[in-house]
């Protein structure tokens, strides 16, 4: 009787999950192709709300209200290879060095990732790090500047300044995990011109390298109301022969709130930390 | 059969719909992808922290002698949203664990699934993922 109990569980529990998955995936797979709209050929599907919009006007990038709340769940993106959305026949324009680097983070698997060490993914990694969490922008118009939040790695926030000031010189004197960032709208599009980074961090999980020449400009589309288009230039000089830009689709988590997640609480990474790099360098 | 396929489509369907928290370090740095091992113990000690849970099990070896392990899992709320919370994980719960060993030979294992004695099985949020 149990059994069959937790047959029926089971049978129950992969059908909500396995419509759950497809339908984020349909969500993810072309988002440009609809509007506010319904999704076409699914009867019983609920229509899709339109995006949000301030009083103003300006896209609304979070919640509509209580009712209307969610995150935006960042996607691991590893090879940014991958995502090259110009050029991507020449791959990655890597500097000798940087590419050199790069191969040696592969061939030892990755250890030396600074998420591991529970250290802040600025730049880039923000939206395609290894442990996915979620985050939120906070629009505050009348203080003229957007506040991002992430649930993990270290508590990190980034501040997003629209008043219209240049980047200060301390940015660079003082480079940071995050840097500076300013932004401005382009039409629906949140422009974010991020610069004074640290080299602490890597730029993708997969061990692309970073310097603190980074001049990172993020755009970010909430293209209907269910997702968000990512793309970045990556104009590094200290790395990279020239600027390369990279993209991907971002999908809102409706219903979800950000929840608190300390990533140093209770690090065993580093006692496990192999390093002894001759282990994994092989001939 | 068709339960064992149950149990894989559920699992692997809960694995791509839960809240996307994964861990948040190399897995193979740390475990052997090609060492899966099951554990079937009591438990010690639970940990509900981040970035990782950490379930420590008296497990007894062939010979009779029981050793600790560390099993390593996802973050807490990945465990508590599928039921795996502090009154199913209390301490001197018979569990069994499948996981990948470490690396570095101590009694430690990165977590795939924990089973309860009452037939229960949920994922443990292992940072073996996909592309790893």
């Amino acid at each position: 009787m149990r059994d069959h109990g937790i047959s029926r569980f089971l049978i129950v529990g992969s059908g909500v999950s396995l419509v759950l998955l497809l339908a984020g995936l349909s969500a993810i797979a072309s988002p440009g192709q609809r509007g506010g709209g319904g999704r076409g050929g699914q009867a019983a599907a609920r229509p899709m709300p339109p995006v949000p919009r301030l009083s103003d006007g300006t896209p609304n990038l979070g919640w509509a209200d209580p009712a209307h709340k969610g995150v935006w769940r960042t996607t691991q993106h590893r090879d940014f290879a991958a995502e090259l959305i110009e050029r991507k026949e020449e791959g990655i324009p890597f500097q000798p060095w940087a590419k050199a680097l790069y191969e040696y983070r592969i061939k030892t698997e990755l250890k030396d990732d600074p998420e591991g060490f529970c250290l802040p993914t600025g730049g880039p990694s923000a939206t395609s790090n290894r442990t996915q969490a979620p985050w939120e922008f906070l629009q505050l118009p009348e203080q003229k500047r957007i506040i991002r939040i992430f649930q993990g790695q270290a508590h990190m926030w980034q501040v997003i300044y629209l008043d219209g000031r240049p980047h200060p010189q301390e940015a660079f004197d003082l480079p940071s995990w995050m840097g500076h960032s300013v932004g401005h709208w382009d039409g629906d599009t949140l422009v974010v011109d991020t610069v004074g980074f640290n080299e602490g961090n890597w730029l993708s999980v997969g061990g692309a390298v970073q310097t603190s020449q980074l001049h990172l400009i993020e755009r970010f589309t909430r293209v209907d109301y269910n997702n968000m288009r990512y793309e970045a230039t990556i104009d590094d000089p200290g790395a990279y022969t020239r600027p390369f830009k990279i993209g991907w689709n971002l999908p809102w988590g409706a219903g979800q709130e950000l929840v608190e997640v300390v990533c140093v609480e209770n690090n065993k990474y580093p006692n496990l930390y192999p390093a002894d790099e001759g282990q994994f360098l092989k001939p | 059969m068709r339960r064992t396929l149950i149990g894989l489509l559920t699992v692997g369907a809960l694995a791509l719909s839960i809240a996307p928290l994964r861990a948040h370090h190399s897995f193979t740095a740390e475990f052997d992808q090609n060492k899966l091992i099951t554990l079937r113990g009591s438990l010690t000690k639970v940990e509900f922290t981040n970035p990782h849970g950490w379930l420590y099990l008296n497990v007894k070896d062939s010979g009779g002698k029981v050793q600790n392990w560390a099993v390593e899992t996802g973050a807490p709320i990945q465990l508590i949203r599928q039921g795996g919370d502090k009154k199913s994980l209390a301490i001197g719960t018979e569990i069994v664990v499948d996981g990948w060993l470490a690396r570095d030979g101590s009694r430690t294992v990165n977590g795939r699934t924990i089973k309860f004695g009452d037939g229960r099985e949920i994922l443990a949020g292992s940072s073996n993922t996909a592309g790893q």
